[in-house]
C-alpha cells in the first residue's frame, strides 16, 4: 500500500463517507393511522403552514382515523415525477399540480372526477378563473388550490422622473401607449415596457380584448377572431409602431423582471411572487390593474390546482381534506400568513389585507378569466409562440400569423 | 520586426498599457472580493438593509430640534413634533447648519448631496408631518433619497429610491482602490525594472513573452468569470440578486455582503436540541449537507463500480479470444444508438419490483453497465502491445495479475478518465435520481434533485442557488486537480525513448 497513498487516502475516504451516508437516516415510527400521501411543490414558508393546517385538520374528531403525510416535490421535477409513479402504481393519495397538468392528468384517466364526491355542492365558492382550469371535458377534475394572476408594475420614480402622477397608472390601452411614450428614453435605454411573448404571458392581452384561444368544447381553435388578432395587433405595435417596448422578449434581451429591478423598465407584467423580492431590492414601485380594452381589465390565472389519483383507495378522506383547505376560514388563514390570493370567494371578507399592492391582485384576481384547457399547455407553447413572435418582428402580419397558428394548434395540440 | 528599437519601444509601452488595465480589473476585484469576504464574516447583516438607522436617527433628533423650534412656538397645546405648514423654513441659517451636517453624514464614503425636496404628507392619522426628501448621489450607484419625516414619535428615515447607503464596503473601497493602485505600480516596476535589465538581444523575446502572458489572462479572465459571478452572487441579499451596478456592469462583488445564503442552504441557524421531534429533526438534516454528501457517495460508488466493470470487459474483448467476440460487441455498440431516455421508465419498474426505491443503490445500479466505458477503454486497451502480457505470462503471472500489474498500470489515464466522466455524469444527473428519490424520506435526496428544491414555480433563491452551487463544484474541482497529473503523464508516456 506504501507505493499506492492516493489509493489509501481514497479508500479511507470512501469508507468515511459511507459511514457519513448511512448514518444520516432516520426512521419514523407508525401511530396506526391510516396514511394519505399529499405530494406538494410548497416552499419552506407555505410548507410550515401546510404542516399546522394538517394538524388542524387531523385533530377534527370526524378525521381520527386518518393521517396526511406532506411530501414535497421540486416544482421543476413534478411533472415527470409523478408521470412515472403513476406508471409504475406509487402514485400518492392526492398533489398538487401546476394548473396546466391537470388537463393532462384527466384525460388519461389519472384523476377523480370530484362530482362524484359532492364537489357540486362546494364548487360555487371558488373563484370563477382558476376553478375554470379545473373543468375538464364537462367535469371538475380537481380543487383549485392556490391562484395568483399578473398586474401591471410600474416605478413611480421614473413616473416621477417624466413628470406623470406616480398614483395614476394608465387605465387603457390608450393611456398605457400615451404615458408610455413619455417614459421611454432609447438613447438612455430606458424604456416604457418590457413584455415576455409566450401565450400565459400574452393571456392578459387577449383576455382584455374579449379573446379566447379554445372553443368551450375543445375542438377548435379561436386565435383567428378579429379580437384575437387585434390584441396581437396592439401587442405587436407596442415594441414596432410605438417603440415604448424595449424588445424584452427577444433572445439575449433583458428580462422584464430584471430589467425592472435596473430601473430600466418603467412598467411590467408580474405577479405578486415578485412583491417580496421588489421591496427587498428597495423599488419605489406601485401595482395597477392590467389597462382596460374593449373587455375592460383582466388576467391570465396562474397557481396550482389539487387533484385526487383514482389510484389511491380514500377518495373520500381525500376530498374531504382538500375541501377543508380551500375553505374560507382555512384559505383566510393560508393568504393572511402567506400573503397569497385565496381561491375561495369566502375567504376575501374574512381576510384584512394591509398591502396596497396585494389589494391590487384580489381586485385583479376577480376579472381573470379561465385559461385555454388542453392536454399539453407546453405544446400549444411551442406552437403559437413562434406565430406570435413573427408577428413582433414583423415577418408576418397578426391575421395571417393567426391562421397559420390555429391550423397548426388544431393539427397538433387538439387532436393530442 | 521587433528586431527594430523603436518599434519595441512602442510595443513596450502598449504591453504596459493592458498590463495595467488587466492587473488593475482583476486584482481590483479580487481585493474586492477578499474585503468582501472578510465583511460578511466579521459583520452582521443589517435586520433592515436599507438604512443604519438609529445612530443617525438620534443624532438627526438632536440637530433637527434646533431647525424646527420656530415651528413649534405658534402651536400652543398641540404636540409638539407635529407641525402643520408647509411654509418655507424661518430660519434658514439653522436650516443651512442642518443640511451641512447631514451632508456631512451621508457624505462620507464619496455620496454628494444633491437636492431637496419640501412636501407635506397627509398622515393615515391626519396628523400632517412635514417630510422632507433629500436626494443624494452616489459617485457611482446612481441617486439615493430619503424621506426625513417628523412623526409623532420622532424622526423617522425611509428610503424612498434605491441605491445603497454607506456600506462598510463603501468606506473601505478608497482602501481598496489604493491596495490596487499600489499592486499595480509594483507589477509595472517589475516588469520595467525587467525589461531595463534585459540585454537589447533578448527584448524581442521578452516581448514576445509579455504578450503571451496578457493574452492568457484574458483567456483566464473569459473562463473563470462565470465562476466568479457565481462567488459573488452567493453573498447577496435575497431579492438584490438581479441588480446591477449601472456604470460598470463587471463589477459584481456587491455591497452588502451576507453570510445569508449559506446559512439557510446549511440550515445553520436551525440546530435542534437532542430529544427534538423526529420531524423537526428530519427538516434540520433536510438540507444541503445531507444532499452534498448522498451525491459524493452515490458518485463515487457508480464511478467505481462503472469504471471496474468496464476495464474488466474492455480487457476481455480486446485481449482474449471468445465466440462471436466481433458480434457480441457490435450488439453492444448497437444499444448506443438507443436514447436512454427510453429506457427510464422499464428501469424504473425494474427497481421498484426490486423493492429498490429510493434507497442509493437504486441512483446507479441501472448505470453500472456502461457500453460507452467499454467501448472507451477497450480502444485504448486494442493500443497496448500483446507481447506485454505474453511477457508476464511467460514469467508466470495469473491472469489477474496480467489484468492488475499489466493492463491497469497502462490503461491509467482512460480510466481516470472514465471514471472523471462517470462521476460528472452521477453528480448531475437530474431526471434518473428525480424519478427514483423517495421524496417521503427527504434525507435520501442528491443534489441534482436538492438543488432543483430551491427553484420555485415563479421564482428561484439564485443566491442559495449560487450558494449551494459553490460547494458541488468543490469535488470535482478536487478530482480535476488530482487526475490532471495523470493526465499529462499518460500522454507523454512513451513518447520519448532515452
Amino acid at each position: 500500500m506504501n507505493r499506492h497513498p492516493l489509493l489509501l487516502a481514497f479508500a479511507v475516504f470512501y469508507v468515511l463517507l459511507a459511514i457519513l451516508t448511512w448514518s444520516q437516516d432516520v426512521t419514523r415510527a407508525p401511530d396506526g393511522r391510516t396514511v394519505l400521501t399529499f405530494w406538494h411543490t410548497y416552499g419552506d414558508d407555505e410548507t410550515a403552514a401546510l404542516k399546522e393546517i394538517i394538524a388542524d385538520w387531523e385533530k377534527l374528531p370526524a378525521n381520527a382515523r386518518w393521517t396526511i403525510r406532506p411530501i414535497r416535490l421540486p416544482f421543476d421535477g413534478h411533472k415527470p415525477k409523478i408521470r412515472t409513479a403513476l406508471t409504475v402504481g406509487l402514485g400518492p393519495d392526492m398533489a398538487r399540480v401546476d394548473w396546466s397538468f391537470v388537463c393532462e392528468l384527466a384525460r388519461k384517466n389519472a384523476c377523480v372526477d370530484l362530482s362524484t364526491l359532492g364537489f357540486d355542492k362546494i364548487k360555487d365558492q371558488y373563484v370563477p378563473g382558476p376553478l375554470q382550469t379545473n373543468f375538464i371535458d364537462g367535469k371538475y377534475q380537481g380543487f383549485p388550490e392556490q391562484t395568483n394572476c399578473v398586474a401591471l408594475f410600474y416605478n413611480k420614480s421614473m413616473f416621477r422622473d417624466a413628470g406623470l402622477d406616480p398614483d395614476k397608472p394608465p387605465a387603457t390601452w390608450d393611456e398605457f401607449i400615451e404615458m408610455g411614450k413619455k417614459l421611454t428614453d432609447a438613447k438612455k435605454g430606458i424604456y416604457a415596457f418590457g413584455m415576455d411573448n409566450t401565450v400565459w404571458w400574452t393571456l392578459p392581452f387577449f383576455n382584455t380584448f374579449g379573446a379566447h384561444m379554445i372553443s368551450e368544447d375543445g375542438k377548435k381553435c379561436l386565435l383567428d377572431s378579429p379580437q384575437a388578432i387585434a390584441a396581437l395587433e396592439l401587442k405587436a405595435s407596442l415594441f414596432a409602431t410605438h417603440q415604448i417596448e424595449a424588445g424584452a422578449w427577444r433572445a439575449g434581451g433583458t428580462p422584464p423582471e430584471q430589467g425592472f429591478q435596473n430601473q430600466k423598465y418603467a412598467m411590467i407584467f408580474t405577479g405578486p411572487w415578485n412583491l417580496p423580492r421588489f421591496a427587498n431590492s428597495k423599488l419605489d414601485f406601485g401595482v395597477g390593474l392590467i389597462p382596460a380594452g374593449p373587455a375592460g381589465t383582466s388576467s391570465n390565472v396562474g397557481g396550482n390546482n389539487a387533484v385526487i389519483f383514482r389510484a389511491g383507495k380514500h377518495h373520500q378522506a381525500c376530498f374531504d381534506f382538500l375541501a377543508y383547505f380551500t375553505s374560507a376560514e382555512v384559505q383566510a388563514k393560508w393568504c393572511q400568513r402567506l400573503n397569497q390570493i385565496p381561491v375561495n370567494l369566502g375567504a376575501y371578507d374574512l381576510i384584512k389585507v394591509d398591502d396596497p399592492h396585494l389589494k391590487v391582485f384580489l381586485e385583479q384576481m376577480k376579472s381573470t378569466v379561465g385559461n385555454p384547457v388542453v392536454t399539453s399547455f407546453e405544446m400549444l407553447e411551442n406552437v403559437v409562440n413562434p406565430e406570435m413572435e413573427a408577428v413582433l418582428t414583423g415577418q408576418k402580419s397578426a391575421a395571417d400569423a393567426m391562421r397559420d397558428a390555429v391550423r397548426k394548434v388544431e393539427t397538433k395540440v387538439l387532436t393530442l | 520586426m521587433l528586431e527594430s528599437a523603436p518599434f519595441r519601444v512602442v510595443a513596450f509601452v502598449l504591453l504596459i498599457a493592458g498590463l495595467i488595465v488587466l492587473s488593475g480589473g482583476v486584482v481590483g476585484q479580487l481585493l474586492k472580493f477578499g474585503t468582501m469576504v472578510v465583511v460578511s464574516l466579521t459583520h452582521q447583516p443589517v435586520v433592515n438593509p436599507a438604512f443604519p438607522e438609529a445612530t443617525l436617527l438620534k443624532e438627526l433628533d438632536g440637530l433637527a430640534g434646533q431647525v424646527f423650534e420656530g415651528y413649534l412656538a405658534p402651536l400652543p397645546g398641540e404636540r409638539p413634533d407635529v407641525f402643520a405648514t408647509d411654509s418655507p423654513l424661518k430660519d434658514a441659517s439653522a436650516w443651512g447648519a442642518f443640511l451641512a451636517t447631514t451632508k456631512e453624514q451621508f457624505g462620507r464614503g464619496g455620496a454628494r448631496f444633491l437636492d431637496k425636496e419640501a412636501s407635506c404628507v397627509q398622515a393615515p392619522g391626519a396628523s400632517v408631518r412635514l417630510v422632507y426628501r433629500m436626494v443624494f448621489e452616489k459617485n457611482k450607484k446612481g441617486r439615493v433619497a430619503f424621506d426625513f419625516a417628523r412623526g409623532e414619535t420622532g424622526w423617522r428615515i425611509t428610503q424612498v429610491e434605491p441605491g445603497t447607503h454607506i456600506t462598510v464596503m463603501d468606506r473601505l473601497e478608497p482602501v481598496v482602490d489604493a491596495a490596487t493602485g499600489v499592486c499595480v505600480l509594483a507589477l509595472v516596476l517589475l516588469v520595467i525594472a525587467k525589461w531595463l535589465k534585459t540585454p537589447a538581444h533578448g527584448r524581442a523575446d521578452f516581448l514576445k513573452a509579455m504578450a503571451l502572458y496578457e493574452a492568457l489572462t484574458v483567456g483566464v479572465i473569459v473562463v473563470l468569470f462565470p465562476f466568479f459571478w457565481m462567488f459573488c452572487t452567493s453573498f447577496k441579499a435575497s431579492g438584490t440578486e438581479l441588480i446591477f451596478n449601472e456604470k460598470n456592469p463587471f463589477d459584481i462583488v456587491p455591497n452588502e455582503p451576507t453570510l445569508d445564503n449559506f446559512k439557510k442552504v446549511l440550515k445553520i441557524d436551525q440546530a435542534v436540541v437532542p430529544g427534538a421531534r423526529v420531524d423537526d429533526v428530519i427538516e434540520q438534516k433536510n438540507n444541503f449537507s445531507t444532499y452534498f454528501i448522498n451525491s459524493l457517495f452515490v458518485a463515487t460508488t457508480a464511478a467505481f463500480l462503472v469504471t471496474l466493470f468496464s476495464a474488466m470487459a474492455a480487457y476481455v474483448f480486446s485481449k482474449k479470444e471468445l465466440p462471436f467476440k466481433n458480434g457480441l460487441f457490435s450488439v453492444l455498440l448497437g444499444t448506443m444508438m438507443i436514447p436512454g431516455l427510453m429506457y427510464m421508465v422499464p428501469q424504473f419498474f425494474m427497481i421498484c419490483q426490486m423493492g429498490l426505491t429510493g434507497t442509493k443503490l437504486a441512483m446507479f445500479l441501472p448505470h453500472l453497465a456502461s457500453v460507452f466505458g467499454v467501448f472507451m477503454l477497450k480502444q485504448y486497451m486494442d493500443t497496448i502491445p500483446s507481447s506485454l502480457l505474453e511477457a508476464a505470462r511467460i514469467d508466470g503471472a495469473s491472469e489477474w495479475q496480467c489484468f492488475t500489474v499489466v493492463i491497469i498500470p497502462l490503461a491509467m489515464p482512460i480510466i481516470l478518465t472514465l471514471f472523471l466522466l462517470t462521476f460528472l455524469f452521477h453528480w448531475s444527473n437530474f431526471l434518473w435520481q428525480l424519478i427514483v428519490t423517495d421524496f417521503a424520506n427527504p434525507l435520501s435526496i442528491t443534489l441534482p434533485v436538492g438543488l432543483a428544491l430551491f427553484r420555485g414555480q415563479y421564482t428561484s433563491e439564485t443566491g442559495q442557488i449560487m450558494a449551494a452551487s459553490c460547494f458541488s463544484i468543490v469535488p470535482i474541482a478536487v478530482l480535476f486537480l488530482i487526475a490532471q497529473k495523470y493526465f499529462i503523464e499518460g500522454m507523454t508516456q512513451g513518447a520519448v525513448k532515452e
